[in-house]
């Protein structure tokens, strides 16, 4: 059975490695897209917050009170007349409401309330929000500042826009919340195993289609089941290439991520060679898990068309536990989510980026894809046999 | 060799076969006839191992189609009807090993047997070209290889005439009058009338799952000239479409 199971391997990587299609889509564009996805968020971003810290566009409801007169000098402030409405109109990233008596209240050291609206459809008025917020941080400690002498009605207002006009905030002050450097390192962190999984289940999909429902649509599975080769040999060399292209896949995009870190100078902290060994061991179970899905999903179908139509949905479920777990520190993860398929995918790949090589978590995750696997290879294998699944054509 | 005792076949409420019954002697050349639908191609999956009879019994070379199924089905060569069934990014050599060695040949005799078998049907010219960029005629001499490429005992071809232009055709014929010579049987449905007529020990006639003649073909030829053979079959492959 091994001789045929590797003939059959043989065959079915060969023929795969042939079609541009899935050479393309499974070992190039892994590599290739990943780390240019990177480049033009990392690029746009950056390119962003710097139009930003350099123009705020603002709209006010009251004129000419010390708010108003505190941000109409700040370099990077552009304030626009027309109120809210431009805020629905999106020609200004905030409207800013004040109290009537704001500047009484300033004078005589009482609290004061301004209320920033940023329009909920803009990216542009929501990336402006931490810029927006040290403004008025800035603006609310130097009233503090004179607010006892303001209690003690001690402070004119001449005197307090002589203050306030003093104090501008620098454009460079601009609340950054890391360096370049540590933004990469979040976007390859975060992206690293969701990639890796994604490519793992899109990689294994193409080829599990191809050559099961495919096989079905060209006519070539009968004479193969006509052969005097077992059914369980057929299923195992199909199902260990489409695992062989997922974990082509997978690598390519784990070696695309990499790329960009070494040419973006990003330093993963904690990563060693040892913890990048188990991300790959990892891989193969994943790539494994995988290709028994998307064969089984592949067997059921009477064409490529319709397997492809099954397996869309299968890897956007993918990307749900990625999200999920992206939120979650690594230090406290519940063993039980170990045992969540996807899931505790994610969160030992989670683990091993952060350094940590736990091989408790390692041998359970392990294990359980091999049982999940192995449920899903009985399944096909008994779809296999059924003359009504086969010929369904 | 080849003996078919009251096989049925349902696909769901469908009863695509219905107790049919024959025998194939080493060999003989039995040539299928019937309608599209008359069940000769289901028959013919049936004798493959590839589907699984409802009922009956068949017994190739002895073995028993439903206990010794691999065994069975290495006796046996088919090639299927519609598609050709190649692998289009293998070439047609290629397409021929990888049935070769799932049959269980050593890699030196594949090699012996396919350039035996291209010599044969005609592709040594092309046989290094990818399956995708061959003709119809060249794809089903390929095919026709392909299914014999184990020099299995008993032939099973599913229309082995369609595509074929007329070198090609006479080329496959005198191949099954080869197979004669080395005692193989074969079995094929066609829809050319005189291809059957011709080329045949023995036509089986089917109409709606059922045969409803096994007939000898050469004391046909003899007795019967070309128009009335003719008629004659067609009235048995058409008898209830003509009554009505």
């Amino acid at each position: 059975m091994l001789k045929e199971i590797s003939i059959i391997f043989k065959k079915e990587l060969k023929t795969m490695m042939r079609d541009r299609r899935t050479f393309i889509f499974s070992v190039i564009m892994p590599f290739v897209l990943v780390p240019l996805m990177l480049f033009v968020i990392s690029y746009s971003m950056s390119n962003f917050r710097h139009q930003i810290s350099e123009n705020i566009s603002l709209s006010f409801k009251n004129k000419d009170d010390l708010f108003y007169k505190f941000c109409a000098l700040q370099e990077n402030i552009k304030i626009m007349e027309g109120g809210k409405e431009l805020l629905e109109r999106g020609l200004v990233s905030a409207y800013i409401e004040t109290d009537e008596d704001l500047d009484y209240k300033i004078l005589h050291g009482e609290k004061v309330n301004i209320s920033i609206e940023y329009g909920n459809s803009s990216i542009n008025s929501i990336m402006t929000t931490p810029f927006l917020n040290v403004y008025e941080q800035s603006f609310l400690e130097i009233c503090s500042s004179f607010a006892d002498l303001a209690a003690k009605n001690k402070i004119t207002y001449e005197q307090a826009e002589k203050i306030l006009n003093y104090y501008k905030v620098p454009a460079t002050e601009a609340p950054k919340v890391s360096s370049d450097v540590n933004e990469g390192l979040i976007y390859v962190s975060m992206l690293a195993p969701m990639m890796m999984l994604l490519y793992s289940c899109v990689g294994s999909a193409g080829c599990a289609s191809e050559i099961t429902a495919g096989e079905k649509e060209h006519g070539t599975l009968e004479p193969l089941i006509s052969t005097g080769v077992s059914r369980d040999a057929i299923v195992l060399g199909k199902l260990l290439t489409a695992a062989a292209i997922g974990l082509i896949s997978s690598v390519s995009a784990a070696a695309g991520l990499f790329g960009y870190a070494i040419l973006q100078s990003i330093t993963i902290p904690n990563m060693s060679l040892t913890a990048f060994s188990y991300i790959l061991w990892i891989s193969i179970f994943t790539s494994l898990f995988f290709a028994t899905v998307n064969m089984a999903i592949g067997v059921f179908s009477k064409s490529y068309k319709e397997a492809q139509t099954y397996m869309m949905p299968v890897s956007l479920m993918v990307l749900f536990p990625s999200y999920y777990a992206y939120f979650s520190s690594v230090n406290n993860i519940p063993i039980q989510f170990f045992s969540i398929p996807i899931l505790n995918i994610v969160y030992v790949i989670k683990e091993l980026f952060a350094g940590i090589v736990n091989f408790n978590h390692l041998g359970i995750v392990s294990g359980w894809l091999v049982i999940y696997s192995v449920a899903v290879y009985l399944i096909i294998r008994h779809m296999f046999k059924k003359e009504s699944v086969i010929f369904r054509i | 060799m080849v003996k078919v005792e009251n096989i049925s076949k349902f696909f769901g409420k469908v009863h695509a076969v219905k107790g049919v019954s024959f025998e194939v002697s080493d060999g003989e050349i039995v040539g299928l006839i019937g309608e599209n639908g008359a069940g000769k191609s289901t028959l013919l999956r049936i004798l493959s191992g590839a589907l699984c009879p409802s009922d009956g019994t068949v017994h190739v070379d002895g073995f028993d189609l439903l206990t010794q199924r691999q065994d069975v089905r290495k006796n046996i060569g088919i090639l299927f009807g519609n598609e050709v069934g190649l692998y289009e990014r293998l070439t047609a050599r290629e397409n021929l090993e990888y049935f070769a060695l799932l049959s269980g040949m050593n890699k030196r005799n594949v090699q012996k047997r396919i350039s035996v078998l291209a010599e044969c049907f005609e592709f040594k010219k092309f046989q290094n070209k990818m399956a995708h960029t061959l003709s119809k005629g060249m794809r089903q001499k390929v095919a026709i290889a392909r299914c014999i490429v184990h020099d299995p005992k008993i032939m099973l071809f599913d229309e082995p005439d369609a595509g074929l232009d007329f070198g090609a055709s006479k080329i496959f014929f005198e191949f099954l009058e080869l197979c004669k010579e080395q005692k193989k049987s074969v079995i094929f449905s066609s829809h050319s009338m005189e291809n059957v007529k011709m080329y045949t020990d023995k036509i089986v006639v089917m109409r709606a799952g059922n045969v409803v003649k096994v007939l000898n073909s050469a004391e046909y030829r003899e007795s019967h000239s070309n128009r009335e053979f003719n008629q004659f079959l067609f009235q048995l492959i058409c008898e209830e479409t003509v009554s009505a």
